[in-house]
């Protein structure tokens, strides 16, 4: 007779019921890691021929960046791998736990001679044996191709690891939410909404009410507020931790999943079995639920209205409504009828009430969000970001930056304040900018202002005292280090031949390749550091161009820098004009007036309604000290255009008779250019060539 | 011994069980009759420890039932609407109860469902209502169990089966020394076998005895005197039920029969004769008593 072997124990059992998870997983997983990567193995391996033979660096880091993490991107990418992990996930959790879906299959369960926590441990047990050990196995056989194939010097284990481990914690977030939502949730579908509801709903209310938030606060900076709270999001952490391994920042996600498996084991002790197969198993959780989907639907209503016609009434209209329309919805789905149950109309009604005093308060400004006013002792640093983008943040740090900043800074503000009530957003007329307060706390307080740009003339002095634009400048020459080849130009303008021509020395652009590289970064860096309001105020001298290709061994990749290298900027001057930098500066500056063939006016221009420039009068300058005093407030590249505003009545114009010798000759114009009365009008003929600088305005 | 002491539960507000306290001693089978909604089903759903008491304390052998593995591996419920897992066959359910249960014994199953013709490797889902519930009850005793709580667990099988089984659980509640309880509303079945009896009605449990002393508390007497016996003499014996035709008297009375019969003598009845109650009308009177259908 056969006696009950010892060795059928639950586990075991469960893992036998439940091996085709394990198979399911294992085939889907096997079809991104290994499959794809075995698609990328022989693709590198039919481009580069036999591995073991040496490659150049570029190449090696270009097979490394392929092996390692970009071979899953294909066909798939990142947004949906992170979607297919974490449905994985979700979807164990869901067969394992679906006995909860059903209230004979819940007592029967809860009749068997086990603990609840047993149950839940053992089931957790076999998701990890057949969720997670499939997935980890396919992670595993990945690398282990590469090695069979002779690839593994381009592989890079470490990033590999990270992504597979951001890859177990996507699934395990998925699994802590479907084991969560099966406890809660009686029936499949409301736990699949429900899981939704877990996973996304936070986010997208949040970041609907930071724009609708937007509507009313002028100085809410929107895209930083979602991104800053995005930080927090467990599922967005995760992927980003899936999107970025070596930047690992999931530990929103990890807590969130020890939070949701503590509250699903506290839910399996709680749980009534009776209860199962009802939409909502815990009762309890019935008023929240509805109070929560109640806000989720006003606050869709007031979106989607406001889309349609964007006035404040409306937007409550469609909080009211879609506050009502998603409790009917919820309703029915609870009660699994059509019935409009009123008896619980104080929920919707109080979820509505709290989102139209919320856009009061936000209306009055209750909070004093927009009157912000940090106070200098909390602050450790002021940030500008004039481009709205943390990346070319000006950063003021020391006692003297700080106060000017912070007066910069309250300048605006009541500017922000008083146009926005005033008068509409003119385009062209305004500038947006972002303040980011750092406090010694380590938090952070971000204002967006929109200041008029005849204001925007504080700003450089600003700049400039925060060292940012030299410092900014000086962060971008490594980048040429990293470079495979490297080429430079120069850019001297059309007054070289003048220069020649007067000192008998031609600074053709051909020096600047001639130079060491390491040099001419070494140089430009320490120039750059050392730039001050007042040598940033002098008009450029030379154009500096370099680009690099192949940086760090990619031979896609392109770099272009431009440098307006000014008279201060020594170190750089002198290495590429030798003993002549002193000479070529002077000339730039107003030297070039010694030139009697030279001639330079000055031109004031009145604008027309149409937009359009005339030219209401000029005059020649005749002295040099006349032109040096102009040419000093000349405007002579980008970033100075963009820092420095520019007069809109006067420009320079300077031109070079033996150029425009050779421009009448080469385009058979007629003018007799020896005719002193012709030259004296020479501003008149506006399709001559000569070259014309923007004057800096004096409002600085 | 399995005792339960002050049970209540609740659901949603609404009491469905009281105060039930009741003793069960082992090698008996207790009968557990009531009305519809009564709370039988609940109450022996919280003696298998599926769910849990509000108050009060079930014991199985001095243990705790709820959340204890011990005492709930020696415990088995078979449901009215028999359960079974998704599309398993008789052997892969013995497979399931081998898993959670030490006792389960695979020949006895392989025996029991050769006695009752039921196929091993078919799926239990596609047998009717009947096979199904054969099934759970081989299923049931092939794991031994100490207890066992049948819940209307033979209603549906046909009179030949029903009488197999009925013979079957109760060798086995009298070889093995096990703790036998039928839930249902079939009294003559119940008067057959159980020895114990407790009537439950609205969550109360009213009536708990022996079958013998529940079925003989109340008794009929049918007598005539040679005159009219006055109302209060009538009164006097606190009838549950009186009926009069002429000088015949038929009484239903709760109490000491021998009491009854001297106070009846007493009245010189020209005859008079005791009629026994089954346990049904016993049931209904108690029912009526309790105002229930009235």
């Amino acid at each position: 007779m056969r006696t009950n072997p010892g060795k059928a124990t639950p586990l075991r059992w469960l893992l036998r019921r439940y091996v085709f998870l394990a198979v399911a997983v294992f085939l889907i997983a096997f079809a991104v890691f290994p499959m794809q990567g075995m698609i990328r193995i022989l693709g590198i391996r039919e481009g580069f021929g036999n591995p073991l033979e040496p490659v150049a660096a570029s190449t090696a880091a270009y097979c490394t960046r392929e092996l390692t993490l970009n071979f899953v991107y294909s066909p798939l990418n990142l947004e949906m791998l992170c979607g297919l992990f974490g449905a994985m996930g979700f979807a164990c959790a869901m067969v394992l736990f679906r006995h909860q879906f059903s209230r004979k299959q819940a007592l029967m369960y809860a009749g068997l001679p086990m603990t609840r926590t047993r149950s839940f441990a053992l089931r957790s047990a076999v998701y990890g044996i057949c969720g997670l050990l499939p997935l980890t196995v396919c992670l595993a056989i990945h690398p282990l191709m590469v090695q069979a194939n002779g690839l593994g010097r381009f592989f890079d284990l470490r990033a590999y690891a990270l992504r597979g481990v951001s890859t177990l914690l996507i699934s395990l977030y998925g699994y802590a939410v479907g084991a969560l939502c099966s406890m809660v949730f009686g029936t499949f579908w409301s736990a699949a909404l429900g899981g939704v509801l877990i996973v996304g709903s936070v986010e997208i209310a949040l970041g609907c009410w930071i724009n609708i938030a937007g509507w009313y606060l002028n100085t809410l900076y929107v895209n930083g507020a979602v991104r800053d709270m995005l930080r927090f999001s467990p599922a967005w952490s995760l992927y980003k931790s899936f999107y970025q391994p070596a930047d690992f920042r999931g530990w929103p996600g990890i807590l969130m999943i020890l939070v949701l498996g503590a509250l699903t084991w506290v839910m399996c002790r709680r749980v009534r079995p009776e209860n199962a197969g009802h939409t909502l198993n815990l009762k309890r959780a019935e008023p929240a639920v509805t109070a929560w989907t109640a806000v989720l639907g006003g606050t869709a209503g007031a979106i989607v209205l406001s889309l349609y016609l964007s006035l404040e009434p409306v937007a409550y209209l469609g909080l009211i409504l879609g506050t009502l329309l998603v409790w009917i919805l919820v309703r029915m789905l609870l009660d699994q009828r059509v019935r409009l149950n009123l008896k619980d109309w104080r929920i919707p009604a109080a979820a509505a009430a709290v989102m139209l005093l919320a856009c009061f308060a936000l209306r009055g400004d209750w909070l004093g969000f927009d009157r912000y006013t940090a106070r200098p002792e909390e602050l450790r640093a002021v940030e500008v970001w004039p481009d709205m983008t943390e990346k070319n943040a000006l950063r003021f740090d020391t006692p003297e930056s700080l106060k000017a900043s912070l007066e910069w800074v309250d300048r605006m503000r009541e500017e922000e304040l008083e146009s926005h009530r005033e008068t509409p957003y003119e385009n062209g007329r305004y500038a947006d900018c972002v303040v980011a307060f750092q406090k010694k706390d380590g938090s952070r307080v971000l204002r967006r202002y929109h200041y008029p740009r005849e204001k925007e003339g504080l700003l450089p002095a600003l700049r400039i005292m925060a060292k940012a634009w030299g410092r900014q400048q000086s962060e971008e020459v490594p980048l040429l280090e990293r470079a495979g080849s490297y080429s430079a130009t120069g850019d001297f303008g059309m007054t070289g031949a003048e220069f020649t021509e007067t000192y008998g020395f031609n600074p053709d652009s051909s020096r600047l390749l001639r130079l060491d590289p390491a040099k001419l970064r070494e140089a430009l860096r320490q120039d750059l550091r050392e730039r001050t309001l007042e040598s940033m105020q002098q008009p450029v001298v030379l154009w500096a161009h370099m680009e690099g290709a192949g940086l760090e061994g990619d031979p896609d990749s392109y770099e272009y820098v431009s440098y307006g290298i000014r008279p201060g900027d020594r170190h750089t001057l002198e290495l590429i004009l030798g003993e002549e930098a002193e000479k070529w500066t002077d000339f730039v500056l107003g030297g070039f007036a010694r030139n009697e063939e030279v001639l330079v006016f000055l031109c004031r221009y009145t604008q027309r309604e149409d937009g359009e420039e005339k030219l209401e009068s000029y005059e020649r300058l005749e002295t040099e000290e006349e032109i040096r005093t102009w040419m000093a407030r000349v405007i002579r590249c980008d970033e100075s255009f963009f820092a420095w505003p520019k007069d809109p009545e006067k420009r320079l114009a300077v031109y070079s008779i033996p150029s425009l010798r050779n421009q009448t000759a080469y385009n058979d114009v007629e003018i007799d250019l020896e005719d002193p009365a012709v030259r004296e009008r020479l501003p008149e003929k506006q399709d001559l060539w000569g070259t014309y600088y923007d004057i800096m305005s004096s409002d600085l | 011994m399995l005792k339960t002491t002050g049970v209540e539960k609740s659901f949603g507000g609404r009491k469905v069980l009281r105060e039930i306290s009741l003793e069960l001693e082992e090698g008996h089978i207790f009968g557990l009759l009531g009305t519809n909604g009564a709370g039988k089903s609940t109450l022996l759903r919280m003696i298998s420890g599926i769910l849990r008491a509000d108050s009060g304390e079930i014991i199985l052998d001095g243990q705790r039932v709820y959340e204890n593995p011990a005492a709930k591996e020696k415990i088995c419920y078979l449901s009215d609407d028999p359960t079974f897992l998704h599309a398993a066959t008789i052997r892969e359910m013995g497979a399931f109860q081998r898993a959670w249960y030490p006792s389960h014994d695979p020949a006895r199953l392989e025996e029991l469902c050769d006695r009752f013709n039921l196929p091993m490797d078919e799926k239990v889902s596609g047998f009717s209502k009947g096979t199904q519930k054969r099934v759970q009850v081989c299923l049931a005793l092939a794991r031994r169990p100490e207890v066992l709580l049948c819940d209307e667990t033979f209603d549906g099988l046909d009179p030949v089966m029903r009488e197999a089984f009925r013979r079957t659980v109760s060798e086995e509640t009298w070889d093995r020394n096990m703790t036998t309880v039928l839930a249902g509303h079939n009294q003559q079945e119940m008067e057959d076998i159980c020895d114990q009896v407790g009537f439950l009605h609205e969550g109360r449990l009213l009536t708990v005895g022996d079958m013998d002393t529940v079925v003989s508390g109340i008794f009929r007497v049918q007598f005539a005197a040679g005159e009219p016996v006055p109302e209060e003499e009538i009164r006097k014996l606190h009838p549950l039920k009186a009926l009069r035709q002429g000088r015949l008297c038929v009484l239903t009375i709760r109490g000491n029969q021998e009491e009854v019969l001297a106070q009846i003598r007493k009245m010189e009845p020209e005859f008079c004769e005791v009629l026994p109650l089954s346990l049904e009308e016993v049931f209904i009177l108690e029912m009526e008593e309790q105002g229930y259908a009235n």
